[in-house]
Order: C-alpha cells, then structure tokens, then sequence
C-alpha cells in the first residue's frame, strides 16, 4: 500500500503524537512531510519536520532543513529537535544557524542535539553561544555541550 | 456549594412564547416545559443522568400562558396552563398510567389574568393560584381527593403580576407577587394558624421586570429569584431564621423571561430562563463535582484565547454536570521551558524539564490542576497529560486546538482516548472533532467524577 497523505495526517493529527508508530510510514512519506513543512499551519509543520527525522531516511535532512529555515519559531524548535535524529554531518549543517538563532527556545534545542564531533563550524558557534549567549542557562548548555565534545 | 455556568438546553424547532417552566418529581428526573410557538406544550427532560431533546406534545392542546408545573409525588407530575377558552386546564402524568387527557378546572368568575400558578404542599393537596381579572389572588384547592370551587381571598391586595407559589414543608404553603408598588409581597399559610397578613421583601435596587419566582429546596430555606430592570438575576434568600438582603448575580447572564426555579435535592437548586438567543439556560446551585484548574501562561496558544479554551471545556464539561472553576492565573517567564520537553508523553513518566515546569504551583491546592500553556512541546504535539506525582496538569501548546485543554485535562482526570470522533476524548486529533461542542459519556463522567482531583464543592 503506496503511503498517502490521509496516512501522514493520521499520525500528525493526535493531540499526542506517537512519532516510533508514525516511523513505520517510512521513506514514502517525505514529499508529505516535505509539503506540510511548507505549509502555513505551524503545528503540523512542526510535527512534519519531526516526524522527518524520526523516519533517518535520505530525505530526512531535506525536510528537517526546511523546517530550520521557518519563520515560525516552533518550527525551527522542532527542526533543532529533530536535528538530534539525523546524521552527524547532517545535523550539523542544520544545526549550525539554529544553535544562534535569535529565539532561546530554538537555541536550547539546538544545543541539545549537537552530535559529538560536529563540524569545526558548529563547534565555534557552540562556543558563541558558551561566551556570549545573554540567557545564562544557554551559556550553560553550551559549557555542557562543549565539554562533551570528543 | 456554589452556582456552576450557564448551560443551554436550546429550544423547541417551533421556538418558545415567554419563559420556560420546570418540575422535578423527584431528585433523578427534571423536566423543562415551555409553550411552543405553535402554541403546543413541548418538553424537554433530564433522566438516566443526561438530557433529552425536545419533543412536542401532540395532544391537540393550544396554550394561552405559560405552563405551570407540579408533582404529587415521585411518580407524578402535572400541568397547568391557561386554555384558549380563559380557563386553567391540566393534565397529569404518573409512572404507571403515563399522560392523562387534559381537564378543565374553569376559571374565578372575575376571569384570569396570565396563567395559572401550582402548589402541592405534599402527595394529597394541590392548590391553583391565579390573578383574577380583579387583580384579587383567586384559589382553587384539590384535597380530599377532589377539587373544591374556586375562591377569592378577600384580603384586599391588588396583584401586578401573577402569583408564585412555594412550600416549605407538609404543612406550609406560600404565596408571592409583585404588588401595585413594584415590591415582591408574600403571605403564608400553615396548618395551625391558616393565613399571615401580606409581608413585604421590597426589590432589588432598580427594580424588577414582571413577578417574583420562589424555591424552597428544603423546609429551612427560601429563595426568591426576580428578573431585574437590568435584566440580571436577583435573589432574596431566607435561611437561618430570616430573610436577607437581595443580592445581583454578577455572572453577566442576561435575562429575556422571568426566572423558573427548581430543586432535585435538598442541597440543589437550579435557575432556568429564556436567553437573549431564545433559548433556554439553566444553572445550578449544588454540591457540584468541580475540577479546580489554575492557568499557567508561558506563551499564549495562537488559534484560540487561554479564555476561549476554557469556555470550550466548561461547554463540554458543564453538559455532564461537571464544573470547571478557574483558581488562578499567572503569567510564568520561563524562556527555556516554553518548549517543553514531553519525550514520548507516557503517563507516569517525566522528563527534568517537565518536573522542573511542574514544580511551579504557586497558590495551587493539592487536588487542584494546572494546565501549563507553553508555545511547544518536544516532540511536537498539541499537548501532554503526563505530571510528577502529586503534581496533577497538563501542558497545552500554543498551536492547540480549543479542545485540547479539556481533552488533557481529561487524562489527568484517567480518561483514555477513544475513536469516535464526537468525543472530546478522540484519539485522532482534537482539531477533527465533528460536532462541537464534543460529548463526553456516562462511563467518562463517572470516571471523572471519581477522580480524587473533582471535588464537590
Ligand atoms: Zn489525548
């Protein structure tokens, strides 16, 4: 059975989303995910996009970047979130704009989903953030996240 | 004790002519009659713990007034209404036999004015009160199992308005109306000493439109309801030994008819009244389970008012007789937890971030709630019933539905998720309910209801 978007919408539309059981639709669903991240309602974009990473397809990366470059702080949040889910090259060249985003929300997701051995780049901006951040708790979360860093 | 929300029973498909009316035969059972405007009785009655939909008496009756109501008996109701003919006619219904035909019980010599007014001070007497076409109180008793000609009281009041009529007790009837001056008067009759003069309880500050309304819901409390000149529910209350002072019910209802009061309780009453959109409303005053929730607002959802979403879970909550009181409001200015992380949102279980936003329960009772509005949850979704122990709430999302907040709130209070998308609880997604306001059913009220978190207040 070819995945549909009645089938996306399925998974998306619970007030609680279960994102293992939405994992299943599998590759297919991208061009889906793909369009309601390009949508207007922010709250199935933001589903979309994690949903996009939980799947780990090819794809994931594409929708989880155009999640990232809203202009809906909650659906950057859940691209930073999704990041978390993707590849570390990948969530790096996501993550690398997030992580200074100029909302604290979408940062603090941001530098939770920094992989272990990102990109130099992302590693300077993590250091950015760990120096000048004005919110003292993401100064924090970035000391945190540097040290973890291999 | 408190009064819940305004509830609407809707009205007739044919509409309604005045004001509603209301019986309950016994604590189980209320129903609401109103004249038509086809002029036919229609009813509408609350059993089996819901209310029904309205149906149309077609018995061929025409009504000139408004019904009036009254019971003998757990199983017996009965009603009065004004016939195209200036006569009271009434027809009674009883468990075993259901309706009877209807009866005439002819009319004072002076005529009528209005329709008439019922009492039974208990299972063998009933009395019709009306104005008579002289604007003396006329009266006709049934008792010794028979109905007796109708009489004048000779006592030279001049009624404005039609009576209303009351009992506190086996033995004790009342009477109230509005007199020539504006103010509810009242007399008493009791078994020892017959009539008391007329008394006057005065009006509410402004006055009052049309007459009084009264309801004992047990022998040492009375209460008169009157529709103001602002059209404002007022209420003189006598407990204690006296009367007391007439008091306005802020609650912004606006009154298009005179109030009609009942009681299924001793510790119960309710007010029905025709609304501005010609419908009928009600509210009660009763030991109600009530869900006590304190809003928390870290971002304030998009599509709908924090205001909004609890009228929508007050409608869906207040048609299963559960009230929701709001405790308190506060703005929390917490940046770093406006998204908050759910994880996969599994009862019982907490993520730190969920533990530290729960922490914040400042002015909350410990079987209150908190529905925390945040702009997101991490993962995505519209919101989260999981708590800390002892920490009962919900978060609820910025891009929530206007169903989410009650639907949430529904979990903590142990409701599971069930397919059918008329349900407040549906598992597909509160923003695809199909017939709002959602329903909640009996097996879900009766969980909520045993909810150490609904408290009768
Ligand atoms: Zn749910």
């Amino acid at each position: 059975m070819p995945v549909t978007m009645r089938d996306v919408r399925a998974v998306l539309d619970p007030d609680e989303v279960d994102y293992s059981a939405g994992a299943r639709l599998g590759p297919e669903a991208f061009d889906y995910l793909l369009a309601l991240v390009r949508d207007t309602d922010p709250g199935l974009a933001a589903k979309a996009a994690y949903l996009a990473g939980v799947i780990r397809g090819e794809r994931s990366e594409e929708v989880v970047a155009a999640a990232a470059a809203s202009e809906d702080a909650l659906v950057r949040v859940a691209a930073a979130s999704a990041a978390a889910l993707l590849a570390p090259a990948s969530a790096s060249r996501v993550l690398n704009d997030l992580v200074v985003d100029q909302d604290s929300g979408v940062q603090k997701l941001a530098l939770r989903s920094v992989p272990a051995d990102p990109s130099p780049e992302l590693r300077s901006r993590v250091r950015e953030v760990s120096a000048g951040a004005a919110e003292p708790g993401l100064r924090a979360m970035a000391d945190n996240v540097l040290r973890g860093l291999h | 004790m408190t009064w819940n929300s305004w509830f609407s029973h809707g009205a007739p498909t044919a509409g309604f002519t005045g004001g509603p009316s209301i019986v309950s035969r016994n604590n189980a059972v209320c129903n609401i009659y109103v004249r038509g405007g086809d002029n036919a009785l229609w009813q509408k009655a609350f059993f089996n713990g819901a209310w029904h939909p309205w149906g149309r008496h077609n018995d061929g009756a025409v009504l000139a007034s408004e019904p009036a109501l009254g019971s003998m008996g757990p199983n017996h109701e009965h009603i009065f209404v004004r016939g195209t003919d200036g006569a009271v006619w009434s027809k009674a219904w009883n468990g075993a036999g259901g309706w009877s035909g209807w009866f005439s019980h002819a009319a004072p010599v002076a005529g009528l004015t209005g329709g008439p007014a019922i009492v039974s001070r208990n299972n063998t007497v009933c009395n019709i009160y009306v104005r008579g076409g002289d604007n003396a109180l006329w009266q006709r008793a049934f008792f010794n199992g028979s109905w007796h000609p109708w009489g004048r009281h000779n006592d030279g009041a001049v009624l404005a308005s039609e009576p209303a009529l009351g009992s506190m007790g086996a033995n004790h009837e009342h009477v109230f109306v509005r007199g020539t001056d504006g103010a509810v008067w009242s007399k008493a009759w009791n078994g020892a000493g017959g009539w008391s003069g007329w008394f006057s309880h005065g009006a509410p500050a402004g006055g009052m439109i049309g007459g009084p309304t009264i309801v004992s819901r047990n022998s040492g409390v009375c209460n008169i309801y009157v529709r103001g000149t602002d059209n404002a529910l007022w209420q003189k209350a006598y407990f204690d030994g006296s009367w007391h002072a007439w008091g306005r019910h802020d609650d912004g209802a606006v009154l298009a008819s005179e109030p009609a009061l009942g009681s299924m309780g001793p510790s119960h009453e309710h007010v029905f009244v025709r609304g501005t959109d010609s419908a009928v409303w009600s509210k009660a005053w009763s030991l109600v389970p009530t869900v006590i929730l304190h809003l928390k607002v870290l971002t304030n959802p998009t599509s709908f008012t924090v205001d909004q979403m609890v009228a929508s879970m007050r409608d869906v909550y207040a048609s299963r007789g559960i009230n929701v009181a709001v405790g308190s409001r506060e703005t929390l200015d917490l940046p770093l937890l406006t998204d908050v992380d759910v994880s996969t949102c599994i009862m019982g279980t907490t993520t730190a971030e969920q533990n530290q936003l729960f922490a914040n329960r400042n002015g909350v009772g410990a079987n209150h709630v908190v529905a925390y509005f945040v702009r997101s949850t991490n993962p995505p979704g519209n919101g989260c019933a999981a708590h800390p122990a002892g920490r009962p709430g919900c978060v609820v999302s910025s891009t929530s539905s206007s169903w989410t907040l009650g639907h949430e709130i529904g979990h903590v209070l142990g409701l599971p998720h069930v397919s059918p998308s008329d349900r407040l609880m549906m598992g597909n997604g509160t923003w695809n309910i199909t017939n709002p306001p959602p329903d909640l059913i009996d097996t879900e009220r009766a969980t909520m209801d045993t909810s150490p978190l609904t408290v009768n207040i």
